[in-house]
């Protein structure tokens, strides 16, 4: 998993079925120092995050699957956890 | 699941069976200000989408459901749908 940012939102009536009336962020991957790491990208939320919260996504082969219990959910990124707080010890810049 | 522009079609008449009423889009990754990053790739397109579209696009494993066919179609990529806007509101630098 990694730690992100909510950057924006996104949104899209056409599309499949898996997507529709979910929730669709743009965030950008941080680094656990909290810089920016490549490049922003788009993940479902369904845990409430908003515009400029820190969050969790993850992303793994039928995970979506499970988490909406939908059979085949063509879905990748998915923000799983909102962060309150980030300890990342010798780690270098 | 990066965007994409949809740039152009691929026709390939011998192929997978699984593979047969799929159509082929070639798009171009954009990143989230929409320009170009990175190589245009061959997706799956069950939106019938035309050129110039920004879609958004599912990879790896979770792209073989993309497609309305019960079979799972063998594939790493697929469009996961068409986007209406974009609202990015922290710019780089300021996240």
């Amino acid at each position: 998993m990694k730690i992100g940012k909510v950057v924006g939102n996104l949104w899209s009536t056409h599309c499949h079925d898996a997507y529709n009336s979910r929730k669709l962020m743009i965030v950008q991957p941080l680094s656990p120092k909290l810089q920016e790491i490549g490049m922003a990208t788009m993940a479902i939320d369904y845990v409430g995050a908003g515009i400029g919260d820190l969050v969790v996504m993850g992303s793994a082969p039928g995970l979506a699957s499970q988490v909406f219990g939908i059979p085949r959910a063509p879905i990748n990124e998915m923000i799983m956890g909102i962060i309150d707080d980030v300890t990342a010890e010798g780690m270098t810049d | 699941m990066d965007l994409a522009r949809v740039i152009g079609t691929v026709v390939a008449t011998q192929r997978d069976p699984l593979f047969e009423q799929v159509k082929l889009a070639v798009v171009q990754p954009l990143d989230d200000s929409l320009e170009d990053c990175g190589m245009p790739v061959v997706a799956i397109d069950a939106l019938n989408r035309s050129n110039g579209d920004i879609v958004y696009l599912v990879r790896s494993g979770d792209a073989m459901f993309a497609h309305y066919t019960d079979t799972n179609v063998p594939t790493d990529c697929a469009i996961g749908g068409l986007v209406d806007d974009v609202n990015v509101l922290l710019k780089r630098g300021e996240r």
